[in-house]
């Protein structure tokens, strides 16, 4: 049986106008089969996984991106999850039933999977009504953002009378690793400048509003927490200096850390509260 | 209009428009309107010190606030507590009714800036807070700490010290600063350094007369309905799959709050053992620093 092999430039049908001969009894037909050209659609951008929650500075991080063969078509998105803690899946902030048809979208969760790549996102894609054969599927996880881990000791920089006026005491910084469950996976380089929140209590040191909001700083480039506690005076610092405070930090909406922070004449030290997993 | 949509923000996140101990009037505040003005419906105190009221001021509104504690020589000082209620008062008035329950404090204004100090320095010239500097330049001042120190120095007085605490995102200046300012007390000096960090931005005085510390803050308090519950008296609850939650979470999930947010936490997690973090509904524009 002969065959034939044909290539669509555009989704839909056609009408395939053949002439076929048989050469052993010279008998000759025209046959019009029905063709048709469907669309193909594949993930083309974006990670395995997205982060929970809806702070813009980690929304940006959570796009997903699929291209569309031919052009000029529509997308469907959809999600499932098999995830025990039962998320709410958005799309561009849509939550179910969706109605996004754009090629890139932001995914948001509302809490987090409960193991590995176990949500699913399906994305169909129709052109000129015809759809793709096999829609583009990625598995991710939905992950939440856990606990610091301390990167390194802690770098203290010795000030001693340097600057015009001078000035003595110190500046430390400390370097806090990401991570995230399930998994306890570590976010690594990629995804930067997520919120920072920080804030302390010091109760025994007659600050009058004993707990204070820092200020919202970012991760690094380095997907770090980067943590810098100062303590700078007029004068060396007298011996017996010393001051403590409970710290919180967060990073994109969760609080992931634990502190008490203790100063003394020559540095800070850090007790780590947890979380730890 | 930023202050209305904070408000707001905080009403939607409070059904009844409440938050604890304070609740905002939602109407009518016009933009240019003089922030002070704002009226609070109701202020609650429940056996606390003014500071614990004052902290939830300025969670709510954008003014800044700053705090000059009084200082023993050595140990802690107690600050006194109160239970009382007021309705209906600008944030002027409230600050005036504050410093009648602790008469030790009374406030003045320096444009958006709130100072409460110690009453019995007010016409103290000596007080260091109250001492003027004729005049002040700060040259590419770069953190809050410096600038702090550097007026200090101007003084010229071996008997005046300021340690500074630095603690994240309140030292670096978003750019090198350079100003100069005439016959400006210290305390309006620190208040201009605090409004280089930022709007709302603040600085509280604490340590003792040995050791007199000055630390910046963005805010005072934690944002509303933070709450840390210690579990075993140890930390903070580990078993959260999630730290935010609308605060009229009752328990249950799946379902959507009155505000159309979802509650992130395990049934089997209760209220009390949560931790509220509702950092994503609050998140504030203001100027990010390279390092938190």
């Amino acid at each position: 049986m002969p065959t034939v092999s044909l290539t669509g430039v555009a989704p839909g049908t056609s009408i395939v106008n053949a002439n076929v001969q048989d050469r052993q009894t010279g008998c000759q037909r025209t046959i019009a089969p029905i063709a048709t050209v469907k669309p193909t659609v594949t993930f083309t951008g974006g990670n395995n996984f997205i982060f929970e929650g809806s702070d813009p500075t980690v929304t940006i991080c959570n796009s997903e991106q699929v291209q569309g063969t031919p052009t000029q078509g529509t997308f469907s998105w959809s999600a499932a999850t098999t995830s025990s803690n039962h998320p709410n899946i958005s799309f561009n902030g849509s939550p179910s039933p969706y109605s996004t048809s754009s090629d890139v979208v932001t995914v948001t969760g509302d809490a987090p999977s409960s193991s590995l790549l176990d949500t699913t996102l399906t994305v169909g894609y129709s052109v000129n009504n015809q759809s793709a054969q096999t829609p583009a599927t990625r598995t991710i996880t939905i992950r939440l953002f856990k606990f610091l881990q301390q990167s390194g000791n802690i770098q203290v920089v010795p000030i001693n009378g340097q600057g015009n006026p001078p000035k003595w005491g110190y500046i430390s910084y400390v370097y806090y690793s990401i991570f995230t469950n399930p998994g306890g996976q570590q976010l690594l380089p990629g995804c930067s400048n997520i919120s920072v929140y920080e804030s302390v209590s010091l109760t025994n040191s007659n600050f009058p509003s004993t707990t204070v909001e820092t200020g919202t700083g970012n991760t690094s480039q380095n997907a770090q927490v980067i943590d810098t506690l100062t303590i700078k005076a007029d004068n060396p610092l007298p011996a017996d200096f010393s001051a403590s405070a409970d710290q919180y930090l967060g990073v994109g909406g969760f609080i992931v850390r634990h502190n008490t922070l203790s100063w003394s004449q020559s540095g800070p030290s850090i007790t780590n509260l947890g979380p730890t997993s | 209009m930023k202050t209305l949509a904070t408000l707001s923000v905080l009403i939607l996140l409070h059904p009844g428009g409440s938050i604890p101990g304070l609740r905002a009037q939602e109407s009518t505040t016009p933009a240019k309107k003089d922030p002070f003005n704002q009226v609070v419906e109701l202020v609650e105190l429940k056996d606390e010190t003014i500071f614990d009221e004052i902290a939830r001021l300025n969670q709510a509104f954008d003014i800044s606030i700053s705090i000059e504690g009084i200082l023993p020589a050595k140990g802690t000082v107690a600050n006194p507590k109160f239970t009382a209620r007021i309705e209906k008062q600008t944030i002027s008035d409230l600050l005036t009714w504050l410093c009648a329950l602790d008469t030790r404090y009374t406030w003045s204004r320096d444009g958006n800036m709130i100072n409460l100090f110690p009453r019995m320095f007010l016409n103290d010239k000596n007080y260091f807070f109250n001492r003027l500097l004729p005049e002040l330049r700060f040259q590419d001042a770069r953190d809050s700490g410096d600038a702090a120190i550097d007026i200090v120095h101007r003084l010229g007085d071996p008997n005046e010290h300021l340690i500074f605490m630095g603690i994240g995102g309140t030292q670096s200046f978003a750019k090198p600063w350079t100003a100069t300012f005439h016959d400006i007390t210290v305390r309006q000096a620190l208040n201009r350094i605090a409004q280089e960090l930022g709007p709302t931005y603040g600085w509280q005085i604490g340590g003792t007369t040995n050791q007199r510390m000055i630390m910046f803050h963005y805010k005072l308090g934690a944002r509303p309905n933070s709450k840390v519950i210690h579990e075993n008296g140890c930390g903070i609850g580990f078993e959260t799959i999630g730290t935010i939650a609308p605060s009229n979470y009752t328990g249950n999930r799946g379902e959507p709050g009155t505000d159309g947010t979802f509650p992130l936490f395990r049934e089997s997690v209760p209220r009390e053992s949560i931790l509220f973090f509702e950092s994503q509904l609050l998140t504030r524009p203001h100027s990010p620093r390279s390092s938190s």
